[in-house]
């Protein structure tokens, strides 16, 4: 395993008031490290110290105690900096630029040329849908703009690690989509991101694994699926029972086990799907002044900047080098970002060969183990090897054909992902909610 | 929409590069063009007649059979004629000099560089444009009887404001490059324009010059008009760029720091000091396109003002007696458009033998009024070594000032030396003066006799208060550079003193001498107002990078005042006492001179360049003062610099205690 990209080992932060006595100890003890290539989560509740963890990360803070090495050097290095992008809590921007303005100000800050400048600019304002308000000066952006420029600045060098405090603050909902789909587009292309937020639907999807801090010190870290699945239920899913099928089941199950069923519900679609929906319909109809919807993730982002004989090397080696699936992670090695498209193929034909594997393939979706979500974006998956069949090697298809097969599933042009997407959603409750019922969760 | 569309047209065209180039041409040849015709129709004039001495108002008179009077007189008549050709020889430089077209070529210079600017950042119509309807508007005063200032105004503010505005495209271009320092700087220019605070402080300015020439009074003396154009404008252009400049520069650090948009520059690879240096190129970046402008308005309306009749002529260097210059044009082209070395006269020279006998005196005596006779022998050593201490200095305070004082009917010689440059010029030098008295009454009208070794005496009716000049010869400085001149308080002629006592302030006796042009010694000057505002604008920067919008901007205002303020300290110290009549120390007294001490000493470097006040006296800022004063300024400024760097790497950007 390679070595971790940022390091935090017993890191306390205590602010100190003017007469330097000890006024709030913000961080205590922390300890965790990033790996390379993971999406990692900080999550915590308002003032449990993620964003002086992110401040202490970058050198904007000093550590009281503890040591922070990225990229294996402490935060205050400068030339590690060419290597991250951030996004604070609000996008602090200079009001008197506009968008392009603003974007060409922090290229100039990596000493980027100016070919790579404009290419960059152009794809990233249209990427975040400001290319119509590319010359208004930024202080007239809404809070939603603001944050899709922020967010645009933060990819402007083509980060290795990507720090992202609160990134879906101040969007709505088809923007909040677009970020999670871009992080978890990064991950997949072999960039670290740091997501810090206390949005907790927002963190689940896009997250490998996470650390929830309260009171500035750790309480839990691990994936989603170590914290989250709950090992003593089994979730079923199917179409339109009447009562006495149901009657039927629940014999069957207490004649089995020792319990029986515990909760007969109709699913419902989310007000997110709704609201989504509604604006896609809509959008072809109407032009906004404001931010319009984003357009295709940028090249640079997803490694297709490539060039005459490296473009050449890379469509050869797609078709020479078999690609082995990893189930459990990602191929390492120098074709990461090929063997990474390989891997998401995999993953993508596990959900067909999955969604196909019943009597009824529109009908059923059978989940064991962990909820299997296919309407909504989903991390590359791991899928457990007791019920996913075994996958054989295949030759990776191409980026586009994996971008077209996830945007297929994500608006629902396919039956058995329409049907999908209804029944996950039957369980699926938000952010708030659960975190009202763990019962933990503080605001 | 037509127009629009002719608009873009037009746009389109300026923005050419074969409409750059033919504009380019045009711009370059109507310049040399226009020098070219300039210089012909100034040859074509009739060249002034000279002004020579009639010898025949200088004969020798007839002997009196007594030799040694005989030879006096004949003394005194060599003398006022030599006196009269020096004055002659001035008269004929200025009138050679009006033929020259330096200025008008120096000034069509700066206008074509301009020009060739705005041509090639594309807005060489616009510009055009632009100053034809100025010209349109100023055309249309004039018309309606609002008269030619009016109307010289009105193109002067389009001018500046075109010219600022070009420049400031200009620098954008400059600072295009990558890098932080480069992005930083240009950042710093973008929102120095885009700040409203900013604007206000260029608006004022720009409209300040531009109205400055409507208040001056036609009436005046030439000379009065002119100096108080340049003090009013360059003092004026300087203290509003200064403070521009302060809190423009704490501004942007510290509200960056304040409102967190400095997390996003400095999470880049951004080192603390390009951070520092970005910012402090851009304002000074700033500070000199203002300064570019300011100082090319105010030169360009100088030689305008030089090129208007003085006082006593018909039309300008043209007298209405017909004959040479008036008083009014020999004092502007001598003494306020030029560029003069002055010596002063050295202090006297003491008897140091008797000083140190007086001393002890004062000192056994003041013990003996303070009782001071008993104690131990270190008490009274201690003692004795502070009252030596301070009679030493009071003493000698006293002296000098008494030296500079001539009582009725009494004479005082004071010595110059340093004239060998003079000397070897061998042209006239001019004796500079202003006396006071003790009611400076206006009503009272004194009369004095001047007279250098090896000349003979001059009786000049004087006024207090004012400066008086004299031309005189350069054969009254003796081989070692050196002059002795003897001043009386009286008539000589008449044997009749005054009614009271005269008196020098330490700045009110000088020789000078012409070494150097106005327009060279105008750059220089300009270069150490920018060299200052460099200073300036460090000051404020390394303040802000700790402290908080509003202290900082305190702590940098307070900085400059006492920069600007510490001439007068210094010279106000001297005659400052810290001790009352009986020689009681005044502890109120001691601190604040002990404070103004410090003060004076720290920006004593700053205070001594003077240039506003050098520019309107017509006093040499030699290029070595330049130089030195700019090595000590900016080694300042690094201190500075490293200081800012320093804390600036200490801070953590993510705590603000400055709300």
């Amino acid at each position: 395993m390679s070595d971790p990209l940022v390091v935090c080992q017993q890191v306390s932060k205590v602010f100190k008031d003017f007469w330097r006595r000890d006024r709030a100890k913000a961080v205590n003890a922390l300890t965790f490290d990033i790996r390379p290539r993971e999406v990692f989560g900080l999550l915590g509740p308002n003032g449990s110290g993620k964003s002086t963890t992110i401040k202490m990360i970058l050198g904007l803070l000093t550590p009281t105690s503890g040591r922070i090495a990225l990229f294996g050097k402490p935060p205050t290095d400068v030339s590690i900096k060419r290597r991250i992008g951030y996004l604070p809590e609000e996008s602090y921007m200079y009001g008197f630029l506009n968008a392009r303005e603003t974007l060409e100000y922090y290229a100039k800050l990596f000493e980027l040329d100016y070919r790579t400048r404009v290419k960059r600019i152009d794809e990233l304002l249209d990427m975040l849908g400001l290319t119509n308000a590319q010359f208004r000066p930024v202080r007239e952006y809404s809070k939603g703009m603001q944050r899709r420029i922020g967010i645009a600045q933060a990819l402007i060098n083509d980060p290795d690690l990507l720090i992202l405090d609160e990134p879906t603050t101040g969007l709505d909902p088809i923007g909040t989509k677009q970020i999670k789909e871009l992080i978890i587009e990064l991950g997949r292309h072999g960039k670290t991101v740091l997501l810090s937020s206390h949005l907790l639907a927002d963190v689940e999807d896009c997250v490998d694994r996470l650390v929830i801090l309260y009171g500035g010190q750790k309480r839990a870290e691990g994936t989603c699926d170590d914290l989250l699945v709950s090992q003593s239920k089994t979730l079923i899913e199917a179409d339109t029972l009447d009562e006495a099928t149901v009657a039927e089941i629940d014999r069957l199950i207490r004649s089995r086990t020792d319990g029986g069923i515990t909760k007969v519900a109709k699913p419902r679609q989310s007000l997110e799907a709704l609201f989504i929906d509604i604006v896609e319909r809509a959008k072809s109809e109407i032009v906004t002044s404001g931010a319009t919807a984003g357009g295709n993730t940028a090249s640079f982002l997803k490694g297709e900047e490539v060039q005459g004989d490296a473009l050449i090397e890379q469509l050869v080696l797609k078709s020479e080098e078999p690609v082995l699936a990893d189930v459990g992670g990602r191929a390492a090695g120098s074709q990461a970002a090929v063997l990474a498209a390989a891997a998401a193929a995999a993953d993508n034909s596990v959900i067909g060969d999955l969604l196909a594997a019943g009597s009824n393939a529109d009908t059923r979706n059978v989940t064991s183990g962990q909820e299997r979500e296919a309407g909504r974006p989903t991390r590359g998956g791991q899928t457990s090897s007791t019920s996913a069949p075994p996958l054989a090697p295949r030759v990776a298809p191409s980026q586009e054909a994996i971008d077209n097969s996830l945007i297929g599933g994500l608006m629902g042009d396919g039956g058995g992902n329409q049907a999908g997407r209804s029944g996950d959603q039957g369980e699926k409750k938000s952010g708030p909610q659960s975190g009202a019922d763990r019962g933990g969760v503080g605001r | 929409m037509k127009l629009r569309s002719t608009l873009a047209d037009l746009d389109r065209v300026q923005q050419s590069r074969g409409f750059k180039i033919v504009a380019t041409c045009i711009a370059l040849g109507a310049a040399i063009a226009i020098c070219i015709a300039y210089g012909l129709y100034k040859s074509s004039l009739e060249s002034p007649s000279k002004v020579t001495v009639d010898a025949s108002e200088y004969q020798a008179l007839a002997p009196t059979g007594d030799e040694a009077a005989d030879k006096e007189a004949a003394a005194v008549i060599a003398e006022q004629r030599s006196a009269a050709e020096a004055t002659s020889q001035i008269i004929n430089e200025i009138l050679s000099s009006k033929q020259a077209i330096s200025g008008f070529v120096i000034g069509a210079g700066v206008l074509t560089a301009l020009a060739l600017v705005v041509i090639w950042l594309g807005l060489g119509l616009t510009y055009l444009g632009l100053l034809m309807v100025s010209a349109l508007l100023a055309w249309l005063s004039i018309l309606v009887g609002r008269g030619k200032d009016l109307g010289i105004a009105s193109v002067g503010l389009v001018a500046l404001i075109a010219a600022f505005t070009a420049l400031m495209q200009m620098l954008r271009l400059a600072f295009a490059g990558t890098g932080p320092v480069m992005a930083i700087a240009r950042n710093t220019l973008i929102e120095a324009v885009r700040m409203k605070v900013s604007l206000i402080f260029i608006v004022l300015m720009v409209f300040g010059l531009a109205a400055l020439p409507l208040v001056l009074d036609s009436e005046q003396p030439l000379r009065y008009r002119i100096q108080s154009f340049l003090q009013f404008s360059t003092a004026g252009s300087f203290w509003l760029i200064a403070l521009l400049v302060l809190t423009f520069s704490v501004a942007s650090v510290a509200t960056e720091q304040r409102d967190k948009v400095i997390w996003q520059t400095m999470t880049k690879p951004v080192a603390a000091w390009q951070y520092i240096l970005g910012k402090w190129l851009g304002v000074v970046s700033i500070a000199a396109a203002l300064l570019v402008v300011s100082s090319s308005g105010i030169f360009l309306f100088t030689e305008y003002l030089r090129s208007q009749p003085a006082i006593g002529e018909s039309e300008s260097y043209v007298s209405r007696t017909g004959q040479g210059l008036t008083e009014d044009r020999l004092i502007v082209e001598t003494q306020v458009l030029t560029a003069r070395t002055t010596v002063r006269p050295l202090p006297l020279a003491l008897d140091e033998a008797q000083f140190e006998k007086n001393l002890q005196d004062r000192v056994e005596s003041e013990m003996q009024t303070l009782q001071q006779t008993t104690g131990t022998a270190e008490e009274l050593r201690s003692k004795r070594a502070y009252l030596r201490e301070t009679i030493s200095t009071s003493l000698r305070r006293s002296v000098q000032m008494a030296y500079r004082v001539i009582p009725p009917g009494q004479a005082v010689i004071y010595r110059f030396e340093g004239l060998n440059a003079a000397k070897a010029s061998n042209r006239p030098v001019i004796l500079r003066f202003k006396l006071e008295s003790g009611a400076n009454r206006p009503d009272a009208s004194f009369k004095i006799t001047v007279q250098f070794a090896g000349a003979s005496p001059s009786v000049i009716p004087i006024g207090l208060g004012q400066f008086h000049t004299l031309p005189i010869t350069p054969r009254i400085i003796n081989e070692s550079g050196g002059a002795d001149l003897q001043v009386i308080n009286g008539d000589i002629s008449t044997g009749q003193p005054n009614e009271g006592a005269l008196s020098f302030s330490p700045e009110g006796l000088e020789i000078s001498y012409s070494s150097g042009g106005f327009q060279a010694n105008f750059f220089r000057c300009v270069a150490v107002l920018w060299v200052k505002l460099g200073f300036l604008a460090m000051l404020a920067i390394a303040a802000s990078t700790f402290l908080s919008f509003s202290v900082a901007s305190l702590v940098s205002m307070a900085a400059f005042l006492a920069a600007e303020g510490a001439g007068f300290v210094n010279s106000a110290l001297e005659n400052y006492w810290t001790e009352d009549e009986k020689g009681n120390v005044l502890i109120v007294n001691t601190i604040t001179a002990k404070i103004a001490t410090v003060v004076g000493a720290v920006f004593k470097v700053y205070a001594d360049l003077r240039p506003t006040s050098r520019l309107v006296e017509g006093i040499e800022l030699s290029l070595g003062d330049v130089l030195a004063g700019t090595v000590v300024l900016l080694g300042i400024t690094g201190i500075l610099y490293a200081v800012a760097v320093f804390i600036f790497r200490k801070r953590e950007l993510a705590v603000y205690s400055g709300n």
